[in-house]
């Protein structure tokens, strides 16, 4: 409840700051819930990069963010007042409206959907990405009290808004609130959806339906095994979500009112996109495209005054914006490796070679060499590298389209509509049954048809590049599931009786993915609900590994320092420690191969005690064939402890 | 075309496509199903009756 308390007061905070920063621009909105989505989403965006600046000047501490915090919340106060008071009076008015029955079921379906996120939320975090290295990223930084390159993490060179957001759970409270921003982002998107909807479903032979096809389309978005998972998980994606469709809307508004202001706000939230995942470099890209052809039809096209340079000062405008705000993390990490687009993968065979095979003080420098020999030597994978990533490209979309025959491309789509989400999610049904349809209808709005054709392109060329990884291109679902929601109002209005068809499939596909999603949350509701500890809960989903990771924080003195060979839940971890293999996938004994050589780099590095995980290195498929980590444990570690197939061992000759 | 047909024409086709999906995704969710809880497995063995009967058996 702490936690739940504590995420509106940030969120108050930060729509505060949002709403006198919008004030400065002299934007205004045409509804409330519009207002506080950009609102709270800017102040959210203002926060993320306050705590990147505090962390950057090494004061990561609970009373420099909590003091910054407590100041915009006083400074800020009136605007807060101002949406409380609002809020308070809404139901006042007499505005509840009275909803079809259509209208209710889709009530119910958010109502219960975003009760399972909730509970998602609100229990301890078991997902791989979160407790492997957000979450100890954003650890690791509140320990330091500083921004630093940590260069045995998966996202030591990865862009990393979420991770600041989490600093501020972590800060004030812990991973649950930290998983808390979560859902807020979440949420905020489907606000914004709402509203978008509404607005662009008005229709003037059903203006009441307007509401009606909105909440429509936040179900179909919201309701997606895959939105679900990211929402109730600790990743990076709602925050790619909500700045990318938040772009998006501002693009809409500039291109309806055609001021500076939206296309400013429009890069600013494409550039904060940017920060929160290397892959929300689509967002700015689309939007620049749109910008440019609408600017160009506008200003150029046919205009009667010809005016090119306004098309390229809108261009460089939102470029310029973008590429501002989303540039620190990149700009970061090209300062600590040289390549502001460097490999998370190379980084740790980087930190490898420069940890166990060189000096340990040289480990920070900028690689002079690539360590991509350090890689398996696989032949086909080899061809890959050598071509050029256009080419690769290339390679990839044609192998999936032109090579694999009417039946397979068939299935594909099925494949990809259904049931190849990452590890198995489905996306959704209803995007298949209606998407289609939308060309079935003469397109009188020259303006959407190209999104949509956009949309559709960008969604057979991403899907075809990344395959089972639909989490690459979530950016667009929100502008899907407007056009479904708006394709369907279309289907109802010239054919009633096939719209209500329609709309009777959407509520059995809607009924039968569900229980698909449920599950999730009903393990999870003993441990949200208190029903059930903490300790039990992640027992059950870490297994042995908790019951070493207790020994350790129990047994081993404060000062140790542990590396970690095939072990990743390091969110739990309550003394410093060193990767030794991310996911295990990249753990390779070979790094052994020279017992004393390894023995000397550990010392050097002040390692104290080593964890191995044997299930998970061999199922990472680098066996131990040679028994060279045999051979070490042989000569320099003593065993402590272990349960199950996790061993302790303590480093031969450490206090 | 006469539009009118045109019209009529395209109602079948939204009809049918959707339909199609519809069932194309029952059936798909309800295999689905049967995979992933093994209780369907159990049914589909031994029936709704022989599973009552086995759970009763003492």
């Amino acid at each position: 409840m702490i936690a739940v308390g504590l995420i509106i007061i940030i969120s108050g905070i930060a729509f505060g700051t949002g709403r006198v920063l919008l004030d400065r621009l002299a934007v205004q909105h045409d509804s409330l819930l519009e207002e506080f989505v950009y609102s709270t989403a800017l102040g959210l965006a203002v926060l993320i990069y306050t705590v990147l600046i505090l962390g950057l000047a090494g004061y990561l501490y609970y009373w420099s963010v909590g003091g910054i915090l407590l100041c915009s919340g006083i400074c800020t106060f009136a605007k807060i007042r101002e949406l409380c008071l609002q809020i308070w009076r809404y139901p006042r008015r007499g505005a509840w409206p009275s909803l079809s029955v259509f209208e209710k079921f889709l009530v119910c379906c958010l109502g219960l959907f975003g009760l399972v996120n909730l509970l998602l939320v609100l229990s301890p975090p078991t997902y791989g990405d979160g407790i492997h290295y957000l979450f100890p990223t954003a650890q690791t930084y509140i320990r330091h009290h500083r921004i630093e390159f940590i260069p045995y993490l998966y996202s030591a060179t990865r862009p990393k808004n979420m991770v600041m957001l989490y600093v501020l759970g972590y800060l004030f409270q812990g991973d649950i609130l930290a998983q808390l921003f979560n859902f807020v982002l979440t949420v905020l998107t489907n606000l914004l959806l709402y509203t978008t909807t509404k607005k662009y479903t008005f229709h003037s032979s059903c203006p009441s339906g307007s509401r009606e096809y909105a909440l429509l389309a936040v179900v179909i978005f919201y309701t997606m095994p895959l939105i679900q998972k990211v929402a109730g998980n600790a990743l990076s994606e709602p925050g790619v979500l909500l700045y990318g469709f938040l772009a998006f809307h501002a693009f809409l508004l500039w291109s309806q009112t055609l001021q500076f202001k939206w296309i400013i706000l429009s890069g600013v939230f494409s550039g904060v996109c940017i920060g929160f995942k290397v892959i929300g470099v689509e967002v700015p890209l689309i939007i620049g495209l749109f910008v440019f052809f609408l600017s160009w039809k506008i200003h150029y096209h046919s205009a009667k005054q010809k005016s090119f340079r306004t098309l390229v000062l809108l261009l460089s405008i939102f470029c310029v914006t973008a590429a501002v705000v989303g540039c620190p993390w990149y700009w970061l990490t090209y300062k600590w490796t040289g390549n502001p687009l460097y490999k998370a993968k190379e980084n740790i065979g980087y930190f490898w070679e420069k940890y166990v095979h060189h000096d340990a003080e040289s480990a920070f420098e900028v690689p002079s060499v690539e360590p991509s020999h350090l890689e398996p030597q696989d032949s086909h994978s080899q061809d890959v590298k050598e071509q050029s990533p256009l080419l690769a490209i290339y390679h990839q979309v044609s192998s999936n389209i032109f090579r694999s025959g009417p039946k397979k491309l068939a299935e594909a789509v099925w494949n990809i509509s259904m049931t190849k989400g990452y590890q198995g999610y489905v996306i959704t049904p209803l995007y298949l049954a209606f998407l289609p349809v939308f060309f079935l209808f003469p397109l009188k709005n020259k303006n959407i048809s190209l999104p949509v054709w956009l949309s559709v392109i960008y969604c057979v060329v991403g899907l075809n590049l990344w395959g089972p990884y639909t989490r690459y291109i979530i950016a667009i679902f929100p502008v899907l599931s407007v056009i479904t929601a708006r394709v369907i109002q279309n289907i109802y209005v010239e054919y009633k009786r096939v719209g209500q068809f329609c709309k009777l499939v959407c509520v059995l596909l809607l009924l039968l993915y569900f229980p698909a999603t449920v599950h999730k949350g009903i393990n999870k509701t003993p441990v949200a609900l208190g029903l059930e500890t903490r300790e039990a809960h992640l027992k059950q989903y870490l297994s042995s590994s908790f019951e070493v990771i207790r020994y350790v924080n129990h047994q081993i003195p404060e000062t140790a320092k542990i590396l970690l060979m095939g072990e990743y839940r390091l969110f739990l971890f309550e003394r410093d420690y060193l990767v030794g293999g991310y996911l295990s996938l990249l753990m390779r004994y070979q790094y052994f191969r020279d017992p004393h050589d390894a023995y000397r780099r550990l010392k050097l590095l002040k390692v104290t005690h080593v964890i191995l995980n044997q299930r998970k290195s061999n199922n990472s498929g680098y066996k131990d064939k040679d028994n060279y980590i045999e051979h070490f444990k042989e000569k320099y570690l003593e065993y402590l402890y272990h349960d199950s197939d996790v061993y302790l061992y303590k480093l031969k000759g450490t206090p | 075309m006469n539009m009118k047909v045109f019209h009529n024409i395209r109602a079948l086709v939204i009809i049918g496509w959707v339909a199609f999906i519809g069932i194309c995704y029952s059936w798909y969710y309800f295999y689905y199903l049967q995979r992933a809880y093994p209780i369907l497995h159990q049914i589909n063995e031994l029936g709704i009756l022989g599973l009552l009967r086995r759970y009763f058996t003492p």
